[in-house]
């Protein structure tokens, strides 16, 4: 069960860590890290708000 | 009737909770004779059963408590949900398509208030943004919510009514449309809509979901992506629905709507194409069409919206030893038309014989169709058969028996001239009768055999 205090940089950091594989496939980087935070966290965070952080993060 | 306070709950489950002032959304220990048990008083619905207490446990799930098996209820707190969703607004992209999704009851989307554990439901733009972010990478996205009904209670009025919002949004210039409905009559209302929906330019895609949003295993999201990719960007004009395809999220399955199935109570992967093979798999990433046998898409806005539905036509399930009496009771009911599952090749007792003569003397549409869904009616093989086709029972060769009773509805909203009717029954519309069924298509494993059993363990999570 996540602690509802986590924060979305917390998360997207250690998504980040994990997706590392991933970088051969930069223009995809923003939904691989969408669906890794998604997947974990549906419906216990807003979805708009990691929108927005992972807009920030890739570009 | 109990207030707010208790909102849902009568008969003894009311009393208890009375007796212990405790109102919803307290969060409680409730002790019983089988143990002690800490969480949140939810409301129930009005129509639920007045003898147990909902809990919702500090690990997310929902549990109900007989109220006669309480023997204290300590308060410790109160912990309201917010049934509303802090909304962004659903990002606009021009260079996007426009998808509508048409809602008819059930909840799609829907995110958790974590104070609470509350399933609080997702449906406008914004909420559905909150709480399916990946929809703004796939489309514009606006939603209309046209019911608010469980599956089994979608009918005619509700059908004609999805046809005709189906209608004017394709006129409007949406490029694809994804229908939120219950899973349970979904195929009844893919195959009728089918019907009352023709030559469309666009995608139509009906999505549910067979574990709710709340749940870790939950497939809304997932299929919500997949119906909503396969709405704006696939090739496919045609009624579908899309729901997963194997056990695991890997990808969904576009099912055409008048070959649907649903095929399990409770699996996520329960839709099945029958008689033929999926028309494509979906995933967020693409689509993959499996046939080359589908309709375009175009780029006109020239639908034909047709709703004309008779009512009065049934369904009867063949069962061994059954009386005619069940025909009878149709036939004195005023009944136009019947579809019957017969066994077999499609067979029914002799018993029943005389009334299907009075049904053809009463001028009523009578159609068989096959029980084991596979296959076709060959009523030209034993004698039987051809009996029957001499007392006016039209053989309607792979047509699955719902379909066929949505279509003969469809046929006798049209004419009340059997000929016709007939004539409007054998000619395809939506691939509802297919030339030849394949061989890699009928795949029902049978569990507990070796080769089985090793394919299974590499596919199934």
């Amino acid at each position: 069960m996540v602690s509802p205090c986590w924060r979305v940089d917390d998360f997207l950091t250690e998504c980040e860590k994990g997706a590392g594989g991933h970088t051969r496939r930069p223009k995809k980087s923003k939904e691989i890290l969408m669906g890794m935070v998604m997947k974990d966290l549906r419906g216990r965070i807003d979805g708009a708000q990691v929108a927005e952080r992972i807009a920030q993060e890739v570009h | 009737m109990a207030n707010e306070s208790f909102k849902g709950y009568r008969g003894e489950a009311l009393e208890v909770l009375k007796s212990f002032d405790a109102q919803i959304w307290s969060d409680v220990e409730i002790r019983t004779d089988r143990g002690t048990y800490t969480g949140i008083i939810l409301p129930r619905s009005e129509t639920a059963d007045p003898h147990h207490i909902v809990l919702k446990l500090r690990v997310g799930y929902n549990i109900g408590i007989a109220a006669r098996r309480i023997r204290s209820i300590t308060i410790q707190g109160r912990k309201e949900a917010h049934y509303k969703i802090p909304e962004k607004e659903f990002p606009y992209d021009p260079k996007r398509p426009l998808v509508k999704l048409l809602g008819t009851g059930g909840t799609i989307a829907s995110r958790l208030d974590y104070r609470t554990g509350a399933v609080i439901p997702a449906f406008s733009p914004g909420e559905l943004y909150g709480s399916v972010p990946e929809l703004a990478d796939i489309c514009n996205l606006e939603t209309e919510k046209l019911y608010g009904v469980f599956s089994e209670n979608m009918a005619p009025e509700q059908w004609r009514g999805t046809a005709e919002a189906i209608g004017r949004e394709i006129r409007r210039g949406v490029q694809g449309i994804v229908i939120g409905h219950g899973t349970d009559t979904m195929h009844h209302t893919a195959a009728i809509l089918s019907f009352m929906v023709q030559n469309s330019p666009i995608p139509i895609v009906m999505v549910g979901s067979q574990r709710s949003s709340d749940r870790p295993s939950s497939d809304a999201a997932f299929n919500l992506m997949h119906s909503v990719k396969a709405a704006a960007e696939s090739d496919l004009a045609e009624i579908m629905v899309c729901m997963f395809g194997p056990t695991s999220d890997m990808y969904g399955l576009l099912h055409r709507g008048t070959r649907v199935r649903k095929m399990h109570s409770s699996y996520r992967s329960t839709f099945r194409t029958i008689g033929d093979i999926p028309l494509a798999m979906v995933s967020r990433e693409k689509i993959t069409p499996l046939t080359h046998d589908y309709k375009r898409r175009r780029s006109d806005r020239n639908v034909v919206i047709n709703t004309a539905f008779e009512e009065l036509v049934s369904i009867v399930y063949y069962y061994p030893n059954m009386r005619p009496d069940i025909i009878d009771s149709l036939i004195d009911n005023g009944y136009k038309g019947i579809v019957i599952a017969g066994t077999g090749l499609g067979h029914v007792n002799k018993p029943l014989y005389p009334a299907l003569r009075r049904a053809q003397e009463k001028n009523i549409a009578v159609y068989m169709t096959v029980q084991t869904l596979w296959g076709y009616v060959q009523m030209y093989v034993y004698d039987t058969g051809r009996d029957m086709m001499e007392l006016g029972v039209v053989p309607m060769a792979n047509m699955l028996p719902e379909v066929a009773y949505v279509k003969l509805g469809w046929a006798l909203g049209q004419t009340n001239d059997l000929a016709k009717v007939r004539e409007i029954m054998f000619t395809p519309i939506a691939g509802e009768i297919t030339e030849r069924e394949p061989s890699n298509g009928y795949l029902i494993f049978q569990g507990g055999i070796p080769e089985v059993e090793e394919f299974i363990s590499k596919y199934r999570k």
